[in-house]
């Protein structure tokens, strides 16, 4: 249960789109978030339709743009897409509509946290491993044994040290920087879904196991506070950290890979760097709400997901690290390192983050305030 | 020397308020998100891209017709609670203005948790109805406040008037009433 | 005759109750039951999987003893009455030099204060986050002045939050102030001034006591949305002085936890509605003593 389900808490908490320099023009607080409504494209008509919700903006552009297609092309089942909205309020929703046997997709894409939490209000529909012959197609750690099979992996992405390379010379190699003496310098994602819990259980405590206890919570989240003088800004949402490394606010900071290649593509001059003890791996999961009644067409998009066909589009046009080992996939090197890394990564304590989300969560801040 | 301070005063204060304003621009004229002054690859892709974009456009009609459609339910509901207070000195009238007072006191954030929670707990997600009403629940005090004002506005010695020359109660509505509201009604709209 | 004095009333009430229906459905049903739920909620233990649980428990109104949420509250309120005082001193004498002016200039400053309402809270500290960034902004106009010696960055820090917050709610002083500066007896002021008063001295004794109770609704509207707000000060603040609402906003989507939230919701609610009616008593002393 533990390597299995890597939380990809990529929780951003005024819903905003996930990636995107289109984030920052669509702003939305969260009184917006709160009385937000999932933008529905309109869909072709045919025979056979599925909706699926993926996380808002550049995200959703490119899926809808290249992978539902592609799946449309090979099975002639036409997918909805739907922005689906972060944080805590997506699963309240999807609950309640759920029980109320109206959910507003056939499909999501979840962190592993909310695979947990859903799970746990008996949210998801169990597959049948039968009718997904390409499961085995996923790298072995996707593959571990899971009771329920009610979640298969989608896409990973990475946090790493992105930096400006103007302002930091030189590039750091590794996390333990963040800790050196560099006032005011950092952007760090605030919060129970900052990756620096993992960063710091790592580099100071050699591994996320500490975080599985609250006693362990509070050495690690001690080891993080040492980093306030370096913090200039502790990010909740990437729209605000994306501005600060755009106009040279922060030296660098924990942010999203993808996110930064985005920027980069557009002209920001930042790097994204893997560090020696890896970037943090998280990784979305489909899941597909009990009362939805697409049965069929549901497996056959997780068929389709896990082809490798799918995995290198994924990779290529969304920007997501593949979960598919490198030696199925035709990409190049470039294509590759582009999304992902050979080097290790660092597992993200899923487990911990589903027990004590809001010890972590009023922790976390205490130190942060204080 | 007054006029100067008044000039320097209104000057700075108009650059205070236009600066966001300038920034937002700047950055859609902007060829990438980083700003630059003077812009630089000045180009139109940002709205290009707002325009061209079914998923961008229907966001922004969407916002619209919320904010349109809010106001008009607004409207609707604080009509008849200024009417009531104006015509009948209702009681009950009088305790849903305070209702509407109030729910205009709560800080947007405890606004945003309560409806949170409540469209959460009816199932609802994302039905465009609740965004439509909460935004007119909340704001129903401003529409009530301009238009009780319009009615107070209403010279009761015309409505008597008018009453002593045989017109009926509609009349009096249709003639004298409503074009002295009205103003005040489509301020809100 | 006495049939008619039996249905008077009656009739009365049939025609309310048709006239009132609609209005008292929504406001009920919208106003009412979600604060009674969110009342609800906050009595109920927390469920980590869902919304809440079953029971009635008064942790989440313990939990609010701690230092952090009390000075995250003392924050909010210093914060509401920082900014109230700062959009009032410079709405009031905006509205007023508004109302002075031609009808075409009125039209364009209405128009141009509306313009600034279509940004969102997110795109206005957006746009404050970059013109007090290091790279263009503010402080490199300072350095061209000769004020500074270097550009540096103006974020986070409390005027910062103070200043997008200013700008939030200065629209919103101005539209509320306008009808009632609009409407005023300028000839009170020529007959002060004629009378040998100064142009201040003819605002001070005429125009402020004629105005005092609108200014007062304008401070209290302004300390609450200032109080509600959540982006600014989170984008611009330094995390010591993160406000109430930031701190909700973290406890209900992060910490999935909706029964603390709902608890701090109504800290935070029973503050503003204190700070409100203490600013209207104090209008109320002000005027008699005047």
């Amino acid at each position: 249960m533990t390597d299995r389900n890597l939380p990809g808490s990529h929780s951003n908490q005024s819903g905003k789109g996930r990636t995107s320099r289109r984030a920052v023009l669509r702003g939305a607080g969260i009184a917006a978030a709160a009385l937000s409504m999932p933008f529905i494209r309109p869909v072709h008509a045919a025979d056979r339709s599925l909706k699926v919700a993926t996380f808002g903006g550049y995200f959703e552009h490119m899926f809808a743009e290249h992978i539902y297609p592609a799946f449309a092309k090979a099975t002639g089942i036409a997918v909805q897409s739907i922005e689906q909205p972060e944080g805590a309020q997506f699963m309240f929703q999807l609950n309640e509509a759920n029980k109320a046997g109206a959910p507003p997709m056939d499909i999501c894409c979840c962190d592993p946290v909310q695979v947990l939490r859903g799970r746990a209000q008996n949210l998801w529909r169990g597959f049948d491993p039968a009718r997904i012959p390409n499961f085995s197609q996923l790298s072995s750690k996707f593959q571990a044994s899971q009771p329920a099979f009610d979640n298969i992996a989608a896409m990973s992405w990475y946090m790493t040290f992105v930096i400006n390379p103007d302002e930091l010379k030189p590039a750091p190699e590794s996390w333990a920087v963040l800790w050196d003496e560099h006032p005011n310098a950092w952007g760090i994602e605030s919060g129970s879904v900052s990756p620096i819990l993992e960063i710091a259980a790592t580099i100071h405590f050699g591994g996320i196991d500490l975080l599985s206890t609250q006693e362990g919570i509070d050495k690690v989240i001690g080891k993080i506070a040492e980093l306030k003088g370096n913090v200039k800004l502790w990010w909740q949402d990437e729209g605000t950290m994306q501005t600060a490394l755009v106009n040279d606010e922060v030296a660098g900071g924990t942010y999203m890979h993808d996110t930064a290649m985005v920027m980069i593509k557009n002209g920001t001059p930042v790097r994204s760097i893997f560090p020696k003890e890896g970037a943090v791996e998280n990784t979305n999961f489909w899941c597909q709400p009990s009362a939805s009644t697409k049965i069929d067409e549901a497996l056959e998009f997780l068929n389709f997901s896990c082809t490798p066909e799918a995995q290198e589009l994924i990779a290529r046009f969304v920007g997501s690290a593949p979960v598919i080992d490198r030696g199925k996939l035709n990409l190049t090197d470039q294509e590759f390192t582009a999304v992902s890394s050979d080097g290790p990564s660092i597992q993200t304590a899923t487990q911990a983050r589903y027990q004590f989300t809001d010890y972590i969560e009023r922790q976390f801040t205490k130190m942060v305030t204080s | 020397m007054k006029i100067i301070g008044r000039i320097v005063f209104l000057t700075l204060l108009g650059i205070f308020l236009a600066a966001p304003l300038v920034v937002v621009a700047g950055v859609s004229f902007n060829g990438t998100q980083r700003m630059n002054f003077p812009p630089q690859n000045v180009s139109l892709i940002w709205y290009e891209a707002f325009f061209n974009d079914p998923a961008w456009m229907s966001a922004f009609s969407l916002s619209l017709t919320v904010a349109s459609l809010a106001a008009l339910a607004s409207v609707s509901i604080a009509f008849p609670i200024a009417y009531s207070i104006w015509k009948y000195q209702s009681r009950t009238a009088l305790l849903l203005e305070s209702i509407a007072r109030i729910s205009f006191l709560l800080p947007s954030i405890v606004l945003s948790i309560t409806f949170l929670v409540f469209w959460s707990w009816l199932g609802h997600v994302g039905r465009i109805e609740d965004t439509i009403l909460s935004h007119a629940v909340v704001f129903v005090a401003l529409p009530l406040a301009t238009i009780g004002l319009g009615f107070r506005s209403v010279d009761l010695s015309l409505v008597e008037a008018a009453r002593t020359m045989g017109a009926r109660e509609g009349d009096v509505l249709r003639t004298v009433v409503r074009p002295i509201v009205l103003p005040y009604v489509f301020s809100d709209c | 005759m006495i049939l008619g004095l039996v249905n008077a009333p009656q009739a009365r009430r049939l025609r309310l109750g048709v006239l009132l229906s609609w209005p008292m459905l929504s406001l009920l049903g919208l106003g009412g039951i979600p604060f009674i739920l969110l009342l609800r909620i906050s009595v109920a233990p927390h469920d980590p999987n869902g919304m809440w649980m079953p029971g009635v428990t008064l942790h989440a109104y313990g939990a609010l003893a701690e230092p952090e949420l009390l000075g995250a509250l003392f924050d909010s309120v210093e914060m509401a009455v920082i900014v109230g005082a700062i959009s009032v001193g410079l709405g009031f004498p905006l509205t007023y030099l508004i109302t002075r002016m031609r009808r075409r200039l009125q039209v364009v400053w209405l128009v141009f204060l509306l313009a600034t309402l279509s940004l969102s809270d997110v795109l206005i500290a957006f746009s404050w986050q970059v013109m007090l960034s290091k790279r263009i902004g503010l402080s490199n106009i300072f350095v061209a002045l000769g004020l500074m010696s270097a550009p540096e960055s103006l974020t986070p820090s409390s005027g910062a939050v103070i200043a997008c917050l200013v700008y939030l709610v200065l629209p919103f002083t101005v539209l509320t102030l306008f009808p009632v500066l609009s409407r005023l007896n300028y000839d009170l002021i020529e007959a002060a001034r004629t009378l040998g008063a100064s142009p201040w001295r003819a605002f001070a004794s005429v125009v402020v006591p004629l105005t005092k109770g609108p200014a007062m609704i304008a401070f209290v509207m302004a300390m609450v949305l200032t109080v509600g707000t959540y982006v600014p000060p989170l984008v611009l603040g330094r995390p010591q002085h993160w406000p109430m609402a930031v701190l909700i906003g973290s406890t209900a989507l992060a910490g999935h936890d909706l029964p603390g939230a709902s608890a701090m919701s109504m800290l935070l609610l029973a503050a503003t509605v204190l700070l409100a009616i203490g600013a209207a008593q104090a209008a109320r002393t002000r005027l008699r003593k005047s």
